[in-house]
């Protein structure tokens, strides 16, 4: 098995005339945590759908485990232990929070060849460590919104993944709950420490307390790549995204 | 008193029986966010087989899976090849096609056929139990225990298993289903499959009563669609209070107050609750698809 699991190489997305992507090369190995930053429409959410099956590339190549999986669709990708989150709750409406959450765990269970026993432990564990159990039997337009958000993660945490690709998951969060959510993935990640995480999110301090190692994409471009705290001190960086004002926060301090 | 016991007694049964065919419309409602109206059609193109088989010496019991069986494999060819693909121009166009199918079986029928009404077997002849004044035959009580174990296996289904909850996130979010690696065309197909036997199982219990002619299973899918409207789509216990609540109030109607207003009593039940209470009198969530 390659020590890469998750693959893209000169990966390049085009609609019409637009190009959201051009060669943007991103890998993904056991226990990387990378940080996906950039301006609105640099192509974060462009580069994370096509990791994800939901597009597929217009160029490049996606390997997984050492095989090329561009025909995958989004199912197939599931299926093999990549597991995305959407920046809006991509929640099934008429399922409780705890029945979405058991999708997740079901995936799981194919993933990893779980019992149905596991299967249900893995629900109680993720509903927990996201602080949704109180909202379990809630529907999703039941529940206030910060909750949706971390079913969200919650679901995805209980497929246990193999490569976890996380779309803004504090994009309407209070500051309260921005620091529930980092202390509950730097609890799964305790528990699942090769999990290869790749986070977009927009709030750096967040993304740095979580994230070691930045990749900022800028008009759907490679502008720097490399450890966080070289990478928001970067000039280019500071002139095309981050401002003057950027401080990092110690992972302690934000969680 | 005996004319008020028989209506209540018999609509409690025949309210179940409702129950069971509107819980054959839930079943491909729950996946795909639209109704077949081929339904009993599917239950007729079967029951025509068993038809045959039971003129041909075949006993009850081959008849009555032989219903079922050819009810699943019609529901899942007429699923596979013509109403899931049709999805992909949107679920009025599939909900549209069921109807064109239905139309088709039923023309077909009459063509080759003949629209006259048959004598079909029942589950039971005689006397198997006696409730006050209201005796019920064998077939009633077949009918009874045969609704309710479906309609209480599908209700623990769709609540507690694994593909009851995929079925339902396919419905609700197929695009978040799929990328939970939930397989949502399989699950589609399998709904008709699983339709279609349902379509089969309730043909068994109206055929009997009401003769087998293209149309005759269709008329009480009617009152199958009117139980999960009054009840909610997405409760099943509500499709089976609804449809007793149906079964005894067109009962009533029929015995104190005109028998040609069953069907309207039907329709104005219906009405009430559709502007009343739109997600159903049991329903969680307002109705928004076909």
């Amino acid at each position: 098995m390659s020590a890469e699991l998750l693959n893209g190489s000169g990966v390049g997305m085009r609609f019409g005339g637009v190009h959201a992507l051009r060669e943007v090369d991103v890998t993904l190995q056991p226990g990387r945590r990378l940080g996906l930053i950039g301006p609105n429409g640099s192509g974060k959410t462009t580069l994370l759908n096509v990791l994800s099956g939901v597009y597929r590339a217009t160029s490049g190549a996606i390997g997984f485990q050492g095989r090329q999986i561009d025909r995958l669709g989004p199912g197939a990708r599931a299926r093999l232990g990549i597991v995305r989150t959407f920046q809006h709750p991509q929640l099934a409406a008429s399922l409780t929070i705890a029945e979405n959450v058991r999708l997740g765990a079901a995936l799981g269970r194919r993933v990893h060849g779980r019992s149905a026993a596991d299967e249900t432990v893995r629900v109680g564990e993720a509903l927990e460590l996201f602080g949704c159990a109180a909202y379990a039997e809630g529907l999703p337009d039941e529940v206030p919104y910060g909750v949706r958000k971390m079913a969200e993660v919650a679901r995805a945490a209980a497929v246990e993944p193999v490569v976890l690709l996380l779309d803004e998951p504090a994009a309407g969060l209070s500051r309260e709950e921005r620091a529930e959510l980092i202390a509950a993935i730097e609890a799964y990640y305790r528990e699942h420490p090769q999990t290869a995480l790749c986070l977009v999110e927009h709030d750096v301090p967040l993304v740095t307390a979580l994230c070691p190692e930045l990749l900022v994409l800028a008009a759907g471009q490679r502008l720097a790549s490399g450890p966080a705290e070289e990478v928001v001190r970067d000039e280019q960086v500071r002139v095309a995204y981050l401002g003057e004002n950027v401080e990092i926060k110690d992972r302690e301090e934000v969680g | 008193m005996d004319l008020l016991e028989t209506s209540l007694i018999s609509g409690v049964v025949s309210g179940l029986l409702y129950a069971l065919a509107g819980v054959g419309l839930v079943v491909i409602y729950r996946v795909s966010g639209y109704v077949s109206f081929a339904q009993g059609d599917i239950a007729a193109v079967a029951l025509y087989l068993g038809f045959w088989l039971h003129q041909g010496g075949a006993p009850y019991l081959i008849v009555a899976v032989a219903v079922v069986i050819a009810g699943a494999a019609l529901g899942g060819l007429v699923g596979r090849f013509v109403v899931v693909p049709m999805e992909r121009f949107g679920i009025l166009a599939a909900a549209m096609a069921t109807i064109a199918v239905g139309i088709t079986i039923q023309g077909l029928e009459n063509a080759f056929i003949g629209g006259e009404a048959r004598p079909f077997p029942s589950a039971g002849e005689g006397t198997a139990v006696t409730i006050g004044s209201v005796s019920l035959t064998w077939a009633d009580v077949i009918s009874f225990l045969v609704c309710g174990v479906i309609v209480a296996a599908l209700a623990t289904g769709f609540k507690r298993t694994r593909v009851g909850i995929a079925m339902r996130a396919v419905h609700d979010n197929p695009g978040a289903a799929e990328m939970l690696g939930v397989a949502s065309v399989s699950l589609k197909r399998m709904s008709w499959i699983v339709s279609g036997a349902l379509a089969g199982v309730t043909g068994l219990f109206i055929a009997p009563v009401y003769s087998l002619t293209p149309t005759s299973v269709n008329a009480i899918v009617v009152f199958g669609f009117a139980a999960i409207v009054v009840g909610g789509f997405d409760s099943i216990a509500g499709a089976v209070i609804s449809g007793m609540v149906i079964g005894i109030a067109t009962n009533l109607t029929a015995a104190y107050i005109n028998t040609d207003l069953v069907t309207t009593s039907l329709f104005l039940m219906l009405v009430a609750v559709l502007l009343l209470r739109p997600q159903g009198l049991f329903g969680r969530r307002p109705m928004a698809r076909v």
